[in-house]
């Protein structure tokens, strides 16, 4: 079967002080068509890279090694134009920050309509005239108006509606979104989602969500993926994670809630600092903050074993019952191994 | 928008207005009597005594002086010189069009080839960018007068190629004679240029709108175009503007080694005359290209930038 999008084996080195560092370690995930995949992670965990890796959009002189294919083309050989094609018409991102992501020096329309216009020869009249109907279905009025308004004209809520609305004029068949709500006021987040989700659902377009919100992301995905230190160490339901979490750190991850209305990234239930991936230890890189660490978890990296469905990269996750809430495990040091 | 640009004119002319009264109200602050700095050690006729007492109502109130003198001034009647007993708007006319053409030809230069030079190193890392940076390293070393002898010995003395003294009569002949004047002026400014362009430009390049315009396919030269180099132009503007006000200031000295009669050179040997009339206009002249310039880069800049054309009212 292929899938939409099926990252294999992305490994990602970027460099930092004149130096090459691994930030994405055996990364593996598939999105199928429509379907809502979340990434979520600390912060460093990769998540951007991952997203970044798929429209070939690494910082300078970053380096990608393993498979991206796209309904079942490798993209890995593309040239710039055949790059160029791919984002003009089959993936777009929606990137964190618009008050930094939109150009300020051009108006709203210009954003709006500049990809209708140089890629797809659209008449500007044209490609106004849909860029207002879209604004319109994201929930901004006055639409006319706001085209020609600038950036610094319109409050972050209403910017990262224009951008999910370019996102939508192109018509991909996959949103990248990076932590879209992230940079927003606290109120307008529930709502910037909803639409975002609400529109993506009607055009039936798939989605890669990155949050480091595991409650948010379980909230609307089909499937979560849990990154840390640049690897993948989870990929289950909603459901599942629920359930029953198969690595400790979803486990930590679910206990600690980071809350919607909160922008810490940080979780105060383990200790330690992430890491990324370069900075992680030979084994398994969540070693030095894991209740359960044993001495096979320094000698070997654990590789990925499939669960009741699920993916785990931990060599304990066959043994270990772990729990999604503090109350169940209490007094038990978080969690009992079956022994 | 209109609004703005009436703002900027107005606080123009109010500044210029200011400097006017400055320069004028110098012939009083400076040591001794109006009338010895006027007449200096000269010995004047009782006729042109009478005649400069007149230009500068000197019996009259302070402020009625300056009045008298602006209106003057405006309507092109900068008075008399008295060490060469000649109108002083008829040496302006000889000496003007001189530096006007010069600053002009360096500013083309200047702008032209920084921006051109810049955008193409920081579009072409490796070699190219090296050997560009490597001779803006010494173009920002060299001095304007050493850079004017330098190019006076090469091209114009032992080349041959352009004249080495005057400023021609006539466009293509002036543009000859001002060619190594004009070159020796821009010259530590275009290798300034070039690095603040490049450096802005590589800024953009690497920076978020950059990558959002990247991300949804537009071609290399679009965003080049309109994202990289548009957002360039603020920082890129803001300098060369601050170069083409220098370059008037720096007339003074070019026009001393290559021998051109322009305002620099009269304003230097209208000191060492003590002519005080052709001073005050000279300075006059000057101080306002300084001031018309940089609101121009100002006008332009503001044009750039939204957010300070429209202010930052959200809604
Ligand atoms: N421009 C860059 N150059 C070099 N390293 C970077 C750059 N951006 C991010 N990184 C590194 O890549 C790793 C992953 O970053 P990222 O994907 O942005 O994490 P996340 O989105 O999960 O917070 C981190 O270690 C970060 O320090
Ligand atoms: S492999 Fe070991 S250290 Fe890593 S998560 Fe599993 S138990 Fe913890
Ligand atoms: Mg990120």
């Amino acid at each position: 079967m292929t899938h939409l999008l099926e990252i294999d084996h992305l490994s990602v080195d970027l460099v930092t002080h004149r130096r090459y560092r691994k930030v994405l370690q055996d990364v593996s995930i598939t999105v199928e068509k429509a379907e809502v995949v979340s990434l979520v992670g600390e912060s460093g965990s990769g998540k951007s890279m991952t997203a970044r890796s798929v429209l070939n959009l690494l910082p300078a002189q970053g380096k990608m090694s393993g498979n991206i294919a796209f309904e079942g083309q490798s993209l890995m050989d593309n040239t710039n134009k055949d790059w160029q094609r791919f984002r003009a018409t089959k993936a777009a991102m929606i990137f964190q920050d618009p008050r930094a992501s939109i150009n300020p020096v051009h108006r709203i329309g210009d954003f709006l309509t500049e990809a209708l216009v140089h890629n797809r020869d659209m008449d500007r009249h044209e490609a106004l005239e849909r860029a207002a109907t879209i604004l319109e279905q994201v929930g901004i009025d006055d639409a006319k108006r706001r085209l020609r308004q600038f950036p610094h004209e319109l409050s972050g809520g209403m910017l990262q509606r224009v951008m999910i609305a370019s996102v939508l004029l192109i018509e991909p068949q996959l949103i990248l979104a990076d932590e879209p709500t992230t940079a927003l006021d606290v109120t307008t987040q529930a709502d910037v989602i909803a639409i975002l989700d609400d529109q993506r659902a009607q055009r039936e377009m798939a989605m890669l969500f990155i949050t480091h919100d595991l409650e948010l992301a379980a909230a609307f995905s089909d499937r979560i993926a849990v990154m840390y230190a640049g690897y993948i160490v989870e990929v289950s339901t909603p459901a599942q994670l629920h359930a029953r979490p198969l690595h400790p750190y979803t486990a930590a991850l679910l206990r600690s809630r980071p809350l919607l209305h909160e922008r810490t990234e940080r979780l105060p239930q383990i200790s330690g600092r992430p890491l990324s991936a370069f900075e992680a230890p030979p084994g398994c890189p969540f070693q030095d903050r894991c209740p359960y660490v044993q001495a096979q978890c320094s000698e070997s990296l654990p590789p990925t074993q499939l669960i009741n469905g699920s993916i785990v990269r931990c060599h304990r996750a066959n043994e270990l019952e772990l729990a999604s809430t503090a109350s169940a495990d209490a007094g038990t040091e978080g969690g009992q191994s079956r022994e | 928008m209109s609004r703005y640009l009436l703002r900027q004119l107005l606080g123009m002319i109010v500044l210029l207005l200011v400097t006017s009264f400055v320069i004028y109200a110098s012939l009083f602050l400076a040591p001794g009597s109006p009338d010895a700095l006027l007449f200096g050690a000269h010995t004047v006729s009782p006729a042109l005594r009478a005649a400069v007492n007149r230009q500068y109502h000197l019996n009259d109130p302070f402020l009625q002086q300056y009045w008298y003198w602006l209106v003057n001034v405006l309507h092109g009647n900068f008075g008399t010189s008295i060490t060469y007993r000649t109108p002083v708007a008829l040496r302006l006319s000889a000496a003007a069009p001189v530096t006007a053409f010069l600053v002009i030809y360096s500013a083309i230069l200047i702008i032209v080839s920084g921006v051109a030079l810049g955008v193409l190193s920081a579009l072409r890392p490796g070699k190219l960018d090296t050997l560009i940076m490597t001779a803006t390293n010494i173009g920002t070393a060299v001095p304007t007068f050493v850079a004017g002898l330098i190019l006076l010995a090469i091209f114009g003395v032992k080349l041959n190629w352009f004249p080495v003294y005057g400023a021609g009569a006539g466009f293509f002949d002036r543009l000859r004679h001002l060619t190594l004047p004009a070159v020796a002026l821009a010259f530590w400014a275009v290798a300034y240029l070039t690095r603040v362009t490049r450096t802005s430009m590589r800024e953009e390049l690497q920076g978020d709108p950059v990558m959002t315009a990247r991300s949804r396919g537009l071609s290399r030269r679009v965003v080049v175009q309109r994202h990289a180099f548009r957002n360039a132009l603020i920082p890129i503007v803001t300098v060369a503007g601050l170069q083409v006000a220098g370059l008037i200031a720096g007339t003074v000295i070019v026009e001393q080694v290559f021998g051109l009669n322009g305002l620099g050179e009269l304003l230097l040997t209208s000191v060492q005359d003590k002519d005080f009339a052709t001073v005050q206009a000279v300075s006059l002249i000057l101080v306002a290209a300084f001031i018309v310039v940089n609101t121009l880069v100002d006008i332009t800049y503001t044009m750039l930038d939204p957010r300070i054309r429209l202010g930052a009212n959200q809604s």
